[in-house]
């Protein structure tokens, strides 16, 4: 059945008393509004902004605090650096697109961004790997260490579990298994000579879903 | 059972419910099963997520200092456990992270004790703020206050919190959400051999719209206040306090608003904006948000509710649904409303400004 995405108008409270015909537009539209609801409007999202240190070469006459220029510092320390997003599924999570704001700086190797899926058994940053997940490669890119900040995405693809066994540059959704869909997961990011500044993660929304 | 729901939930096809086909019950006892899913897990995902980088965010104060603050939306009076997780660190034992949510006039607080050592180097740290009377707010304002061990610094990488999905069965009874009221739909009631009755159809619509306007948290950021570090500012310590010019271009998240708002004037966005000013008298400040433009007459945070005037993402169609920059605008105004400097916050050049400290918006 397909997926209402808007607040479809309900029927009339009054369309449910006794002697009214509720088979047919009533209940179909009953259906269609609480579809929307658990399929469409209560998919998990999390919006994590990265901040980073606002000392730079201005701090000096300006103070810190508060960031002034829109570039991104691209520090010599991100090299196989990692990050760990955290992220409450639902027992709809199937698949979870990444959007991904950062600024890239060229050098010797291209900078890449892998993202990984890990369980989060025992609290652990470095659970059981769910998905060997994805690298983004194809990053815009500086030569210098400030860059201002791009965005790059994995796409809404509806994949199949996936099979890869180190992150794939076929940029896909990272994949949620069965038994873990309603855990806490973690989002594991590791990043080569990139400054990220935000890591948004969603439930891909499917418009058509089997009954 | 009574109350009961599956999860994932099960849906009622649309497609076997019009005019000509048989009536089973099937479909009826899934209406009640999605329903009951939606009022449990609904909402239940990230209300609050936010990363620092290494050397941004330390404390070496060994009495609580109150960092951060953020609005969190109640989902339903009866969703009463908000789990808070904390990404930090300190060498020496002892560091501590105390949480204080407050609803109406109750404060509930959990303090966490920070147990890495190093940089992610083994765990995360967890706790639950209780609900224990009832309360039934539409936000309330989630303070975060760090404290050393003595010799120690802490080093905070991220937080995360969400409200703990309730369990099947529903308990009995109404479930409020302010003024709206949920009403958990008894499977037994809905049997074969039992009527349809007019109080099914009208509980159901009733819920459907209640859940509606259940809030989802589009963004939701703080800047921090009271850093120290025994470092020097130039290698850590320099936390961003508020939002600036530098920001605008990627600090926003893309998100879904649904069509059908702007028909039901119970569907709102609505934007917290916490505003600090250091010292000196206070000139209002105004920003644009979502394409309106509006003025906080005093500092501290100020609540508005927002007719979003934006286009539609690209990516929309990507996501399948329309799609919306969520945040402060890139617009010419905040431009120059946001080119705040950090010696204008600290009035280091006697100048003190206002600055944006803390931004949630919530939209349903």
């Amino acid at each position: 059945m397909l997926i209402p995405t808007g607040f479809i108008g309900l029927p009339s409270v009054d369309g449910c008393y006794n002697d009214q015909v509720v088979m047919g537009g009533t209940v179909t539209q009953l259906a269609s509004g609480l579809a929307q609801l658990s399929h469409c409007k209560f998919l998990g999202e999390a919006h994590y902004q990265v901040s980073h240190s606002t000392y730079g070469g201005w701090s000096g006459v300006y103070g810190t605090g508060s960031r002034l220029h829109n570039y991104g510092v691209v520090r010599s320390s991100y090299k196989a650096y990692d990050y760990n997003f955290l992220y409450q599924s639902t027992a709809l999570s199937e698949k979870l697109a990444i959007l991904i704001s950062y600024a890239g700086k060229r050098g010797s190797s291209d900078p890449d961004i892998q993202c990984q899926l890990r369980d989060t058994a025992s609290n652990s940053f470095t659970g059981t790997i769910i998905d060997q997940g994805i690298k983004f490669t194809n990053l815009s890119t500086q030569g210098y260490s400030y860059a201002p900040d791009e965005f790059i995405f994995s796409g809404t693809q509806l994949i199949n579990a996936p099979t890869n066994v180190s992150p794939t540059v076929l940029i896909r959704p990272l994949y949620v298994p069965s038994i873990n869909r309603g855990q806490l997961l973690n989002i594991s990011v590791t990043v080569n000579d990139v400054a990220i500044s935000g890591v948004h993660i969603y439930d891909v929304f499917e418009v058509e879903v089997t009954p | 059972m009574s109350n009961s729901f599956t999860s994932p939930p099960l849906l009622t096809d649309a497609s076997r419910v019009v005019a000509g086909q048989t009536i089973r019950t099937t479909e009826i006892a899934r209406l009640a099963d999605s329903s009951n899913y939606a009022f449990a897990v609904g909402g239940t995902s990230n209300i609050l997520s936010q990363t620092w980088d290494d050397s941004t965010f330390r404390q070496d104060g060994t009495s609580f200092v109150e960092m951060c603050q953020w609005y969190i939306p109640q989902i339903s009076s009866s969703h009463q456990t908000l789990n808070i997780i904390l990404s930090a660190f300190c060498a020496t034992a002892g560091a501590q992270a105390k949480f204080n949510l407050t609803l109406g006039s109750n404060t509930y607080t959990t303090t966490l004790t920070i147990t890495d050592t190093s940089r992610y180097s083994s765990a995360f740290v967890s706790g639950a703020i209780n609900i224990t009377a009832f309360q039934n707010d539409f936000a309330g304002l989630l303070k975060m206050e760090v404290k050393a061990p003595t010799g120690g610094e802490v080093e905070v990488l991220g937080v995360m919190a969400n409200w703990s999905p309730l369990t099947s069965p529903l308990a009995t009874g109404q479930h409020f959400h302010q003024l709206s009221e949920y009403i958990p739909q008894g499977q037994a009631r809905l049997s074969a051999d039992l009527p349809m009755s007019s109080r099914t159809g009208v509980e159901l619509i009733n819920n459907i719209n209640t859940l509606r306007r259940r809030p989802r948290v589009l963004f939701n950021w703080s800047g921090v206040e009271g850093v120290s570090s025994g470092s020097g500012i130039s290698s850590a310590g320099a936390a961003p306090r508020g939002i600036a010019t530098g920001d605008l271009n990627s600090m926003f998240s893309e998100s879904a608003i649904f069509p059908g708002m702007r028909e039901d004037s119970t569907l709102d966005l609505t934007a917290y904006v916490h505003v600090l000013q250091n010292g000196g008298s206070y000139t209002p400040i105004s920003i644009d948000l979502l394409g309106e433009r509006i003025t906080m007459n005093s500092t501290g945070w100020t609540t508005h509710t927002l007719n979003f005037r934006l286009d539609e993402l690209p990516r929309s169609n990507d996501f399948g649904l329309s799609v919306y920059r969520v945040g402060p605008d890139e617009s010419a105004h905040n431009l120059t409303q946001l080119f705040v400097f950090g010696v204008d916050m600290a009035g280091g050049s006697g100048t003190y400004l206002p600055y944006v400290a803390g931004l949630t918006i919530i939209g349903v």
